[in-house]
């Protein structure tokens, strides 16, 4: 790192500043993902040298932590640092809509099937209003992805997600809207996969974790291993069902979850636990096409336990209706109405 | 490069050639890699003289360090990259260094650092964010961003010298 034969600085102040430009210089060659077996040893030399070593290490690693959750921040709140990173950004939307715009004067027609060609992820989905995510479920629809060799992706009711690369490999997604559950085989040396919903970001190597992102509120359930929650207002570690939910500006403290509710719509169940009618009318209106809607407000703080399976969701407003005692009218346009 | 320093290593390496080898073989404990450096020394020095100008005293001395320094990157290059957990490990050996536990403090500082950061030259920034937000190596910045690997390197050192220095000082 140093030559080991310049002689010892005198000054103190000037001391302690090469002490933690060092302590930087190892931060920085210990996150370079290219750590070789001789920079432990001369990190581990360099530690054990002097006190003063370890405890200015261990304050810049401390510090470094936090340059992660203030980059986010500083996009939240300066517009020219979000202008110039989103500038910097690699789009493969945009990309595609390049070649939409140069094949305008073609039949639309040819322009979608070129489109599936060029892009063979946008062919998995060819929707036309796909254009704002790589893997998109309609309601009602759960999707499996084999996103890369080690992770697979499995989309949930109304989700949307967009793969994202650096140099052509794939480092995570964006979340943009839904729920999605990730499911990571360890491999040795593997880089952490992000997820990116909202104003955080969700970091695991390996295990089974799940995001879910609506109402601008993003809730990250740990199944099996670790994950890494970085947000803003500070980072969580979850472990195997734990939980944490986040909005654009707080991130709640570490919930343990009932082993019930945990990831039930892989099994294509909806599992309740003492929840309001109205919630679980909202979550069954995610799942059902049509929409629900109950104009009962006594009814709506009831609470509801129960499990129903997501393939017979009709089933489960009549037994509502049922258990409650509501009247239930169908209008036209889907619409269902309880009082 | 000054001219006339090439001849000068040039001679000095074809006449003490085997010597060299030797005092190199047993500087690293490795003969066959002393042979590689030492080969890799003549074609640079052969393309490049000495790597900085100036009149050089020792010509021995001189090559053997730079032949060592050589024989450190093929080294390098051969070796396997530490997995992850080796490296979180390694993260965590000053753990046992005394002093309040700082993660909770520097979270704190949470608003001052964005305020640093929001002070800061746009491609500086945007490098900390790469680095920092979005997890990229620096040789991916350097091609997201479309400059040089050398740029990246010193505006990070750059960014992270002046963070630390005002987080410190903020502190007191």
């Amino acid at each position: 790192m140093h030559d080991p034969l310049t002689a010892p600085v005198d000054d103190p102040a000037l001391a302690a500043d090469t002490t933690r430009h060092e302590a930087w210089e190892w931060l920085r060659l210990l996150h370079s993902g290219a750590v070789k077996p001789q920079d432990a040893q001369r990190f581990k030399h360099w530690l054990a040298r002097s006190p003063a070593h370890a405890a200015v290490f261990k304050e810049a690693r401390a510090q470094w932590a936090v340059l992660g959750p203030a980059s986010a921040g500083v996009l939240r709140t300066n517009a020219d640092a979000a202008a110039f990173h989103a500038r910097h950004q690699p789009r493969p939307v945009l990309a595609r809509r390049a070649f939409l715009g140069a094949a305008a004067g073609a039949a639309a027609m040819a322009g979608v099937a070129g489109v599936a060609v060029f892009h063979p992820s946008a062919g998995l989905w060819p929707a036309p209003a796909g254009w704002g995510g790589d893997y998109r479920t309609a309601t009602g629809e759960q999707l499996e992805v084999g996103l890369t060799e080690r992770v697979q992706v499995t989309l949930n009711t109304q989700t949307r997600i967009r793969r994202r690369t650096v140099d052509g490999r794939t480092t995570g997604v964006d979340l943009l809207e839904g729920e999605a559950a990730f499911d990571l085989s360890s491999a040795s040396g593997a880089r952490p996969f992000g997820v990116v919903a909202g104003a955080g970001r969700s970091l695991a190597e390996s295990g089974r974790f799940e995001v879910r992102y609506l109402d601008a509120k993003v809730c990250v359930t740990c199944i099996e291993g670790a994950v890494r929650v970085e947000h803003p207002a500070g980072a969580r570690e979850l472990r195997a069902r734990q939980q944490t939910v986040y909005d654009g500006t707080s991130v709640s403290s570490v919930a343990l979850v009932g082993a019930a509710n945990l990831s039930a719509w892989r099994k294509g169940e909806l599992v309740f636990t003492q929840a309001r009618l109205s919630d679980v009318l909202d979550e069954i209106n995610r799942y059902r096409r049509g929409r629900v809607v109950l104009m009962n407000t006594a009814a709506r703080s009831r609470l509801v336990t129960g499990s129903f399976y997501i393939a017979s969701l009709d089933l489960a407003l009549v037994q509502l209706q049922h258990a409650f005692d509501l009247d239930a009218r169908s209008l036209p346009g889907g619409l269902t109405v309880l009082s | 490069m000054a001219e006339d320093v090439r001849p000068v290593l040039m001679d000095y390496l074809s006449r003490h050639y085997d010597a060299l080898k030797r005092q190199l073989g047993r500087a690293l404990r490795n003969a066959d890699l002393a042979e590689d450096a030492l080969h890799d020394t003549w074609l640079r020095v052969n393309d490049q003289g000495g790597s900085d100008a100036g009149p050089i005293q020792r010509p021995g001395g001189y090559l053997v360090r730079m032949a060592f320094n050589i024989a450190l990157d093929i080294q390098r290059r051969q070796s396997r990259n530490l997995p992850f957990e080796e490296i979180d490990a390694l993260m965590e050996l000053a753990d046992t260094a005394p002093g309040p536990a700082r993660i909770a403090e520097a979270r704190s500082q949470l608003d001052a650092v964005i305020k640093l950061l929001d002070r800061m030259p746009a491609r500086r920034r945007e490098v900390v964010v790469l680095v920092h937000m979005e997890g990229l190596t620096q040789p991916e910045v350097a091609r997201r961003l479309g400059i040089s690997l050398r740029t990246v390197e010193y505006e990070l050192k750059h960014a992270h010298d002046y963070l630390s220095a005002r987080m410190a000082h903020d502190k007191k």
